[in-house]
């Protein structure tokens, strides 16, 4: 689901202040344990919380920077 | 495929066993029109046969008719998960975030923290280094981690692609490179860790059919083509090749929710490539695995412009979830024929 997502950044703002703002923006989602079900395999019983650290971990993975 | 009905406001699908159940708000509802309701609880879900209702001091265990089986009650809940019966299961709760308890025939055998890794059964777990990294070595133990049975190094430049099966005393596993959708499969015997089957596939996005002991992937791209694979693991044999069609299939990603194997067919979503104004065609289709033909596209003229989530055929019906929680559900058309009976 992630790995086609493109984002673009406002004009003006560096890469940095756009991956940070991004980071900030995912801790203010709210997934469900079943959502995180859907995507991470390598902890059992993972929690929305769980999704909110793999995003951030895999984040240049799944956020294509133009 | 003929329309039978058309119903709103379904935001989930879930096959368990032969039973359809549907999600309306909080609602659960088999075809029976028997209702669960599960509005008060804070999250509801399903594992194995079973359906979980949580809050986060109790959580309460369904079976797929609705009837109540077990009730867990403790601080801090996260959630379950089950082997292979309701007795036996994992439990998160959040002492420190990730204190788990492992449960065999409803006995708590183990407590552990910070658990990295997959618990395939109740006779085998794998372990990572790291999660949420690509996994390019594990090792694989007993439940209670008392025996390493094998490690696993993946070839240089490619990593697991993190989708496992079990299947008898067989583990299979994709190995890929970063941004590449090909890579090998890898079926490896569990008690010994030795490798019985290997073969190089162009896609490990891999739909797994436990009855037939299938991998079936199906993908299609106006610009790339469009294909299937069909990996028989008992056999260990691999097909691959071009769809028998007329039709341009045109964005088939082969992910979950947009493929369903019901016995030999294969019945999977598309939809078309807009331009400008127009709005995206929304269709469905059925391709059969032994003959290698499509056997029909279908556009839901209704749906244009949305998209579906899931697609599931059971019990004759083929059920149709879209992104806007409508769903439709076709059934074959039976052709009659006409019999004259004499006296």
């Amino acid at each position: 689901m992630f790995d086609k997502t493109k984002y673009l950044k406002k004009a003006g703002n560096t890469e940095a202040t756009f991956v940070a703002d991004m980071k900030r923006a995912i801790d203010g989602l709210t997934f469900s344990n079943t959502q995180a079900a859907k995507f991470i395999n390598d902890i059992p019983n993972p929690s929305g919380s769980d999704l909110k650290d793999f995003i951030k971990a895999n984040f240049s993975s799944i956020f294509e920077l133009k | 495929m003929k329309r039978l009905y058309t119903q709103y406001d379904i935001d989930l699908l879930q096959k368990v066993d032969d039973e359809i159940i549907m999600s309306s708000h909080g609602k659960l509802i088999n075809t029976r029109d028997e209702i669960l309701d599960l509005t008060l609880s804070e999250e509801f879900y399903f594992s194995n046969s079973f359906i979980v209702s949580k809050n986060r001091e109790t959580l309460v265990i369904y079976s797929k008719n609705f009837c109540e089986l077990k009730q867990i009650e403790k601080s801090n809940l996260i959630n379950i998960s089950f082997f292979d019966n309701i007795n036996n299961f994992i439990l998160r709760y959040a002492l420190t975030d990730n204190q788990y308890e492992i449960y065999i025939d409803n006995i708590l055998i183990k407590s552990e923290e910070f658990i990295i890794g997959r618990l395939l059964n109740k006779n085998y777990r794998l372990h990572f280094s790291e999660r949420f990294r690509p996994i390019q070595d594990f090792r694989c133990s007993d439940l209670l981690d008392e025996k390493t049975y094998w490690e696993y190094t993946c070839p240089t430049g490619l990593h697991a692609s993190n989708t496992w099966v079990v299947r008898g005393e067989y583990l299979l596993f994709c190995e890929n490179t970063d941004g590449s959708y090909q890579g090998n499969i890898k079926k490896i015997h569990l008690p010994t860790g030795e490798l019985k089957w290997e073969a190089a596939v162009p896609m490990t996005r891999l739909h797994y059919n436990e009855p037939q002991g299938l991998f079936i992937s199906f993908w299609a791209n106006v610009d790339y083509g469009q294909y299937f694979q069909i990996i028989d693991i008992d056999n260990e044999t691999l097909e691959f090749g071009n769809p028998i069609t007329d039709v341009i299939l045109q964005n088939l990603p082969s992910t979950e929710g947009t493929l369903y194997l019901y016995e030999r067919k294969l019945y999977f979503t598309d939809f078309s490539n807009a331009y400008g104004d127009q709005i995206p065609k929304i269709m469905f289709g059925c391709f059969d695995i032994d003959t290698k033909e499509v056997e029909f596209l279908q556009e839901v003229p209704e749906a244009k412009g949305d998209g579906f989530a899931q697609i599931i055929y059971s019990d004759n019906k083929l059920y149709l979830r879209s992104f806007g929680n409508k769903l439709y559900v076709y059934e074959h058309e039976i052709t009659a024929s006409l019999v004259t009976k004499t006296p």
